[in-house]
């Protein structure tokens, strides 16, 4: 493999954005018939450098060679037509069309042909679903597919035609067992025509083992490149997040065991099924499981944002309808929701009005009027109290890291003072430091008395900082944790294992 | 003095927007002389600009909000017509009930068919999901439709005297429209920068997402911009009927673009959640000079509406450049600092 | 059966209005079930069926226009004008000169919408006072009377493809209009479903940021876009002054609501990535259906746009509460 051609050489690859520096100095190279897995923790920059190989978005410094040919300022179709292929982790679907258009699209823009041929089209889709081996409708609009049909779909389109390299980021997120075989049959059949392939993924999983070697990023910086056979989960962990510490576990101090939330049986058809769940003052409570297990959308329902089809919520012994967020903040519900800068942040305004929107109704007047002077205590409380690094409180909240932004989003419920705290995988894009402030914050929430619910992919997240946990798969409990087991020395692996066999036998 | 340029260099658009302004009265000056600014013309220009600048107004909060209301013109005529049929006794004697039972009744009429068609724009797009764009293009569509229909296309005009005075009258050389619409003014910038509505009407046009998970109830706070919206038209068509003695269903044909452009150059930002209804205002103002000075060199509509549509392209190509370069300047600061850190 | 299949609800709900309109009608006055009427409607919504298939594939692209009857009165006004002044008597050169201007100020339009990226609604609201207004300065808004038109207007206004006799005895034929509308309508099919372009057209309109991954130039394709409801605008401006008996230059303008509520109303998603031909033409059917009929039921024209506007509403929330309550499954949430 030694003498084997460079497909790609990335050098000192830098990318800024406003307020963040993606990528610092990354130099990667990527060789034919390569299986490559580039790891890295949500939000390090690895979705960024494939973009900027792929010519979608332009790297701010650095060169890039593709096939030997100086490509530092290349186009989508330039990739293309050097044989690059990327499975965005958004999908990058076209909703309105249907399966069989689809998947022949880049085929389709690859060739070039100013005509199109309703039947070539069918052929393309058909050929590349039979290659993986499985049987979607052509006609089937891309809307009416699971999760997991799309991303099959996905994988498909970038299949159809014959690149060099193919780019894969967190391509079996929703995938059963079976289908995951599959693919990675098929990658290792690509391996052998001499096509490169490189994973993105931010765990060690079973894509990672069939690599040849990983490459780690950490907050935009490389760390190294590695031979697979020498990485287990604990070295890449510690690659990944740069820190070997293990945390404290919390042990619940409180006393008080009347139940603050009580799920019964709640039931959201093709969301989650049957969940029954409770949470006591003072509990942290994780909720794991793979993507698309349904942690999210019952989330969702507590908050009011996703009405259930059946079951019952009760808040302090008390029949609970939850029809809106406003319900649930009247409920002293908060919720520090998934994704941050979407679902979260007023990203151009002041970390002032940020931190006040939850509570706008407690700051106003009898005229409706804002009391200006209150708010702004708020955020200098809120400032002081959780570390937040800014000027002042009318610094605009974009120009803050990832991790400042979190806290100042936690201090928004805070200050709602909720007797249940909803996180919705609070450390994503997170750098250490923060990370185990919000850790401590978290912690000291719970032993004031609150209800905490965590959602969380990282087990080491979940054990260090919760007193139980749930493990869900395919929108059922499966198993629970009890404070007792929770105390047992191997409950990382226990939980580990549960999570990646709970991959459906599909 | 100090505090201005202050302010200024902290709030881009406004300064433009406030150079824009200068220029205009230094190049009127100029080409007209002071005799320009006299009590009479000044108090013309007042009387004309009030009805643009209510419109604008409720134009301005829904693109704050990240909407349009494109339906407001129509509303506006649709409105005054309703009003001018009971002002000239359509529905009831009029000379039984008396001139101020009328009047009342038909400020009422044009008040509240204003707001009603408002909260029906925001109904639609809010209970729906309809896009503000079709939603009240199509709601244009009725509400002109509707107004075309009941009149087949006749104005209705000859009011009552004292019902004129609201369009005619002065107090203290101040015409009364203007005075309405600078209360007007006044009452929505409280709202805008002292309320709950205001704050969320912020929310929302930068993040409606977010806004809903943090618990701002979104489809109330926009179906209330959507009726003030439409109690703005009201309020115009007030103005409207009163200052023309007329109410007929194309009125204001060029209102539309005007309004658009107005809020533009006052520094809303078309995408929503940026900008301040006092620009609005003083763009109102810079629109009304231009307007006076077209009169006097004696352009044509169309040479006015061309110049209409060139500063609407003009201000976005300026927003845009002035976003570039802050955006780049940003960009570079950081990495600077960068630089220095590494050192 | 396999037709039928391809209709969606919404063209099936236009169907069965306007079938349900033209009986009431025709009970009401079955002068209304003849050929007059049809050839009639047929030359009277050509133009606007021309201008609706640019909207639609504006539409379908996520864009929208509201430049095109400024586009339209400026390719068919200063191709006239030209005419008249050089003497030009060859209809393919008319179609030529207002073609090339249409074509020109679309791609105008494409340009300033890639430069600004906002709303092309704002940006061709204004680039239509501008055409105007360029248009009215340059050539003037002079009247020009249906006898002052060069020949081949005239031609081109009384040609018939066929005539027969009606059953008064008058002679009545359908109007050569016809042929520019079908070979528009077959032009925009065979682009939307036959070329590459076509499925670009509809790929940045479902997501063009993913257009843009998989390797279209998104911002050469608006240029072909705009650029094509441009082309269109000028033909429809030829058709609509031979149309006319007297060229009024300032009588189009206004009409754009019109025109895109036709498109609407036929299905077309003004988020983009869909919209159907069949469906933009029942609309342009149920607008002049309106518009030539309301009378026969006792009502002035002048309600037409107030009917338009009902029925269009109806269709836009249909469609929009169904994207919602799947946006809502997806946890997407729009207001």
């Amino acid at each position: 493999m030694t003498n084997a051609k460079n497909i790609v050489v990335a050098e000192h690859i830098c990318k800024s954005y406003v307020g963040v520096q993606a990528l610092d100095d990354v130099s990667i190279t990527i060789k034919e018939g390569e299986i490559k897995c580039l790891a890295g923790e949500n939000g390090c920059g690895k979705s960024t450098f494939v973009k900027i190989i792929a010519g979608v978005e332009e790297c701010t410094s650095g060169t890039i060679q593709i096939n030997g040919k100086d490509c530092t300022k290349h186009s989508t179709k330039q990739a293309i037509d050097e044989g690059i292929q990327v499975i965005f982790q958004d999908l990058s679907l076209f909703h309105e069309m249907s399966v069989a258009d689809n998947i022949a699209m880049n085929k389709l823009i690859k060739e070039g042909k100013p005509l199109t041929n309703k039947k070539e089209i069918r052929k393309i889709a058909e050929d590349t679903l039979h290659l993986i081996g499985v049987d979607i409708p052509l006609d089937a609009g891309i809307q009416e597919l699971s999760i997991a049909n799309r991303q099959l779909i996905a994988i498909c389109r970038a299949l159809a035609l014959d690149a060099k390299l193919l780019f894969m980021d967190e391509p079996t997120t929703a995938l059963t067992k079976n289908e995951v075989d599959r693919l990675l049959e098929i990658v290792l059949g690509l391996k052998a025509r001499g096509i490169a392939v490189v994973f993105i993924s931010h765990k060690l999983d079973e894509v990672m083992r069939i690599a040849d070697s990983i490459t780690v990023i950490r907050d935009g910086h490389k760390i190294g490149d590695f031979e697979a056979s020498e990485m287990d989960a604990q070295k890449l962990a510690y690659y990944m997040t740069g820190r070997e510490v293990v945390y404290q576990q919390y042990k619940r101090q409180n006393t008080d065991d009347s139940k603050l939330l009580e799920v019964k049986n709640l039931t959201k058809t093709g969301n989650y099924k049957d969940v029954s769940l409770d949470v006591r003052k003072g509990d942290i409570l994780g909720l794991t499981g793979l993507l698309g297990a349904g942690r999210t959308e019952l989330a969702l329902s507590l908050f009011g944002l996703n009405k259930p089809d059946s079951g019952e919520i009760y808040i302090e012994g008390q029949k609970a309808a939850i029809n809106s967020p406003q319900d649930a903040i009247d409920l002293g519900i908060g919720l520090v929701p998934e994704e941050r800068a979407v679902q979260g942040l007023f990203l151009s305004k002041s970390i002032r009005e940020n931190v006040a929107a939850a509570i706008l109704k407690r700051l106003t007047g009898f005229l409706g009027n804002i009391d200006t002077d209150k708010s702004r205590k708020l955020a200098k409380d809120a400032i002081d109290q959780f570390r937040i690094k800014v000027y002042n409180e009318d610094t605009v909240i974009n120009t803050l890291s990832g991790g400042n932004q979190q806290k100042a989003l936690i201090a928004r419920w805070a200050a709602s003072h909720p007797k249940l705290f909803i996180l919705d995988t609070p450390t994503v894009g997170i750098d250490i430091g923060s990370k185990s402030e919000i850790y401590e914050y978290i912690q000291k929430f719970a032993r004031d008395g609150i209800g905490v619910i965590i959602i969380s992919d990282e087990v080491e997240e979940i054990v260090s900082n919760c007193n139980r946990v749930i493990v869900m798969f395919d929108g059922e409990v499966v198993k629970e944790y009890s404070e007792e087991e929770m105390m047992a020395p191997d409950i990382r692996e226990k939980i580990n294992q549960l999570v990646e066999s709970g991959r459906k036998n599909g | 003095m100090k505090k201005l340029k202050e302010y200024l260099s902290r709030d881009i658009s406004m300064a433009i927007l406030f150079i824009f302004f200068l220029g205009i009265c230094v190049m009127m000056l100029a080409c007209f002389g002071t005799s320009m600014f006299n009590g009479q013309t000044l108090s013309s220009m007042a009387f004309q600009l009030s009805e643009v600048a209510v419109l604008a107004f409720g134009m301005a909060l829904c693109m704050l909000q990240g909407g349009i209301d494109l339906s407001i013109v129509a509303n506006a005529n649709l409105s005054s017509l309703l009003a001018a049929m009971v002002l000239t006794g359509k529905f009831f004697d009029v000379e039984k009930a008396g001139n101020t039972v009328t009047i009342l009744v038909t400020v009422l009429v044009a008040v509240v068919v204003g707001s009603l068609c408002g909260f029906i724009n925001g109904f639609i797009i809010s209970k729906f999901s309809v896009s503000p764009i079709v939603a009240t293009l199509s709601t244009m569509t009725l509400f002109s439709g509707l107004a075309m229909g009941i009149t087949g296309g006749n104005s209705i005009g000859n009011y009552p005297a004292p019902f004129l005075k609201f369009g005619s009258g002065s107090i203290a050389g101040v015409p009364i429209v203007f005075i309405t619409a600078v209360i007007v003014f006044i009452v929505l910038i409280l709202a805008l920068d002292r309320t709950k509505l205001g704050q969320e009407i912020h929310y929302l046009g930068e993040n409606h997402t977010a806004s809903r998970f943090a618990g701002i109830d979104n489809e109330k706070t926009i179906m209330k911009i959507y009726t003030i919206s439409g109690l703005m038209a009201g309020i115009a068509s007030l103005m409207i009927m009163a200052r023309s003695n007329s109410a007929r269903c194309g009125y204001g044909d060029s209102y539309q673009l005007q309004v658009i452009m107005i809020s533009v150059l006052g520094g809303i930002s078309p995408s929503g959640g940026k900008g301040r209804l006092y620009g609005v205002f003083i763009a109102t103002f810079c629109m009304q000079l231009m307007q006076t000075a077209f009169t006097l060199w004696q352009f044509s509509p169309y040479s006015k509406k061309l110049i209409w549509g060139m500063m609407l392209l003009v201000i976005m190509l300026i927003n845009m450049l002035q976003a570039r370069i802050s955006r780049n300047a940003k960009i570079r600061e950081m990495n600077a600092k960068r630089a220095e850190n590494a050192k | 059966m396999k037709a039928l299949k391809k209709i969606d609800k919404t063209q099936r709900f236009l169907m069965v209005i306007i079938v349900v309109y033209c009986v009431i009608v025709a009970m009401r006055n079955p002068a209304f079930l003849s050929l007059t009427t049809l050839f009639n409607m047929v030359r009277s919504a050509a133009g606007t069926t021309i201008l609706a298939m640019g909207v639609l594939v504006v539409m379908i692209s996520g864009g929208i226009d509201v430049s095109f009857p400024a586009v339209a009165i400026f390719g068919g006004y200063a191709s006239l004008r030209i005419c008249m002044a050089c003497n030009i008597e060859s209809l393919f050169l008319t179609f030529l000169i207002s073609i090339a201007i249409g074509i020109l100020l679309g791609l105008v339009n494409a340009a300033l919408i890639n430069l600004l990226k906002l709303e092309p609604f704002i940006i061709t609201l204004a680039t239509a006072s501008v055409f105007f207004g360029i248009m009215t300065i340059t050539i003037g808004t002079k009247n020009v009377g249906a006898s002052a038109l060069p020949a081949q207007f005239r031609m081109l206004s009384s040609a018939k493809v066929f005539t027969t006799v009606n059953q008064y005895g008058g002679t009545i034929g359908l109007s050569v209009f016809i042929i520019p509308v079908v070979l528009c309508v077959l032009l925009t099919y065979f682009i939307l479903h036959k070329t590459l372009i076509g499925k670009g057209i509809f790929a940045m309109g479902c997501n063009n940021e993913a257009a843009r991954r998989a390797g279209f130039r998104v911002n050469l394709l608006r240029y072909f876009v705009y650029g094509y409801a441009g082309f269109l605008g000028g033909i429809m401006g030829i058709i609509y002054i031979a149309g006319t008996n007297s060229v009024n230059p300032v009588s189009l303008v206004g009409t754009e609501m019109s025109v895109i509520a036709c498109v609407v109303i036929g299905g077309a998603k003004p988020s983009g990535g869909y919209g159907k031909i069949f469906g933009t033409l029942l609309g342009v059917i149920l607008y002049f259906l309106f518009n030539q009929t309301l009378v026969y039921l006792g009502l002035s024209a002048s309600w037409q746009d107030f009917f338009m506007g009902i029925v269009l509403l109806i269709s836009i929330i249909s469609t929009s509460y169904q994207n919602r309550v799947k946006n809502r499954k997806n946890f997407i949430y729009t207001e």
